[in-house]
């Protein structure tokens, strides 16, 4: 049975909204301030961070067998507003696991210490290091974050999750699929509207489609620095493809071992999950 | 002139008090909570913080020169409700500073959260380690921390200090003195009137006068654990007086050289600060 349940998200999404004299375990930050990390907000929002969670989870336990979350310690990595983090801290079953959120957003994670309870955070930059004992983490996971690195953070950042990972501990990362190329043509090409202005931006990044899909298949990363943003430079974030190839090569040199490689294409459009296990 | 002034004392002491249903940067605990942490608060108890901080920089400053605060991480080890971070994160000098608070009090933890802005909080136990990363932080402060620590937990938290701290880092921490000794006895004896449950609790400890200051005065920690507290075992947490020759026997095998060794000549009771420096 999945860890996370509706119940869970309809708890999380029907909390009262934080205001600025009433900042209470759990209060969620405003819509547009939810909105602004991955475009959904409330109920939304949390559905996607416990579908990413429990597909994690089952993951691990049919690699593994079943978690025992006690005395886990567990790093949301990119954690924006918290979401994930508020799922996990919610359920009885990790009362006794630590808890950690990385992010380079400050209000952020402001908002994420005043209103999730018994979780750390700690402020990280463009590149590592972050603050996190080296060896010290079971789980690190990163949704929606190497989704937006260029190479020479992918790799660096990599190599930081392995350092504070122990040995036999998972990462569990995003990257966007192989079709995202044909994606953003969809919207250059105007075969598929766009309806916001991510889709708009979109619509300029990864224009010569076919030597993006050449870079793809000869297991490069596909990087452009097209939409931007997160207040970070272009030469870092941007939209990145990262094909398995890739992951295998570079992550395995850093001793990691390829777990899982879970990629769904339309008309769901979810990111591609690699779960990694430290082996060394 | 001293970093803190008493204008920064007065700003933060006048500031109003949380309750549960608001949560304003820079809010005080209850007088309750703080007096829980050191028997004072308010403008008291900031400005024992104050007086403590300055001495440190002031110290560090007579041993490399002017202290540049920009890009420098600093752990207030025992950060309790966070007076002393509080004044630190409202001083412009540090606004390019890591603050980072380390307690076990989960409670104080929470509120900490809560009302401390831009400071990373993580929770410890009894016994190292802590989260974060080896030769990170360029200073590490503990009042009123070794002052309660039997010799096998101080000796473990002064080689994790030692673990995070960068080469030539400083550490600054609080012991009590030899007159400890005698002002248990003189409660105990009535010279010295019992003001409070501390010293009635403190005229039963270190019974056997002539034995500690023998043993003091050998070089060893000298352990009571009569006034307990802290929700720790009373091998672990107790009343602790720490001699001079222990620091430059101890903390110099481990790798520091012995800065300053003050014992407050104003104050025969208060706690002597001692200043240690990593080796590069």
């Amino acid at each position: 049975m999945a860890l996370l349940t509706e119940a869970d998200i309809k708890a999380l999404s029907e909390k009262p909204v934080l205001e600025e004299n009433e900042l209470l375990d759990f209060h969620n930050p405003p819509h547009a301030f939810q909105q602004m990390f991955t475009g959904g907000s409330f109920q939304t929002s949390y559905n996607e961070a416990a579908m990413f969670l429990n597909h994690m989870f089952d993951r691990i336990e049919e690699h593994s067998g079943k978690i025992d979350f006690r005395g886990k310690r567990i790093v949301d990595f990119g954690c924006g507003w918290g979401r994930m983090l508020r799922l996990l801290r919610s359920r009885p079953e990790l009362a006794e696991a630590e808890l950690f959120g990385c992010d380079q957003h400050p209000e952020a994670l402001r908002i994420c210490q005043k209103t999730i309870p018994n979780a750390w955070f700690s402020k990280t930059t463009a590149y590592p290091p972050c603050a996190l004992r080296s060896g010290f983490v079971d789980i690190v996971y990163a949704y929606s974050v190497f989704t937006h690195l260029n190479e020479a953070p992918h790799l660096l950042w990599a190599s930081e999750l392995g350092r504070i990972l122990r040995p036999g501990g998972y990462a569990c990362v995003t990257v966007q699929p192989r079709d995202f190329i044909s994606f953003c043509k969809d919207f250059r090409e105007g075969t598929r509207p766009p309806k916001n202005p991510w889709h708009e931006a979109l619509a300029k990044a990864f224009v010569d489609d076919v030597d993006c899909f050449r870079r793809y298949d000869a297991g490069e990363i596909v990087f452009d620095d097209a939409v931007g943003g997160a207040g970070v430079g272009g030469d870092v974030y941007g939209d990145a493809l990262a094909p398995k190839a890739f992951i295998e090569k570079h992550w395995g040199r850093m001793g990691f071992k390829l777990v899982d490689w879970f990629e769904q294409s339309e008309p769901f459009r979810l990111q591609t999950r690699a779960l990694l296990q430290k082996v060394r | 002139m001293p970093l803190l002034t008493e204008e920064d004392v007065k700003s933060l002491a006048t500031k109003p008090v949380i309750n549960e249903t608001d949560s304003f940067d820079f809010y005080n605990p209850s007088q309750i909570f703080q007096e829980g942490f050191t028997g004072v608060s308010f403008e008291t108890a900031y400005l024992e913080a104050l007086r403590f901080l300055n001495h440190v920089f002031e110290k560090i400053e007579a041993d490399s020169g002017p202290y540049n605060f920009k890009g420098k991480r600093i752990v207030d080890f025992g950060s309790g409700w966070g007076r002393m971070l509080r004044l630190l994160r409202t001083r412009r000098e540090l606004d390019e500073t890591f603050l980072y608070g380390c307690e076990q009090h989960a409670g104080a933890l929470r509120l900490c959260e809560k009302t401390v802005p831009r400071v990373c909080f993580s929770q410890t136990s009894s016994f190292p380690p802590c989260d974060l990363r080896s030769g990170f932080i360029d200073l590490v402060y503990a009042y009123s921390v070794f002052s309660h620590l039997n010799a096998p937990p101080h000796l473990a938290w002064a080689q994790e200090i030692h673990r995070i701290l960068k080469p030539g880092g400083y550490t600054c921490v609080t012991v009590q003195r030899r007159a400890f000794i005698s002002l248990c006895r003189e409660y105990r004896d009535g010279s010295k009137s019992m003001q409070n449950n501390w010293h009635k609790l403190l005229s039963g400890a270190f019974l056997d006068e002539a034995d500690c200051l023998k043993r003091y005065d050998a070089g060893e920690l000298v352990f009571d654990y009569s006034t307990g507290g802290a929700g720790l075992t009373n091998d672990v947490y107790g009343d602790a007086i720490v001699p001079k020759a222990f620091f430059e026997k101890h903390w110099t095998r481990l790798g520091f050289r012995l800065v300053d060794f003050f014992e407050p000549p104003s104050n025969i009771h208060a706690q002597a600060r001692v200043l240690l420096q990593k080796l590069p």
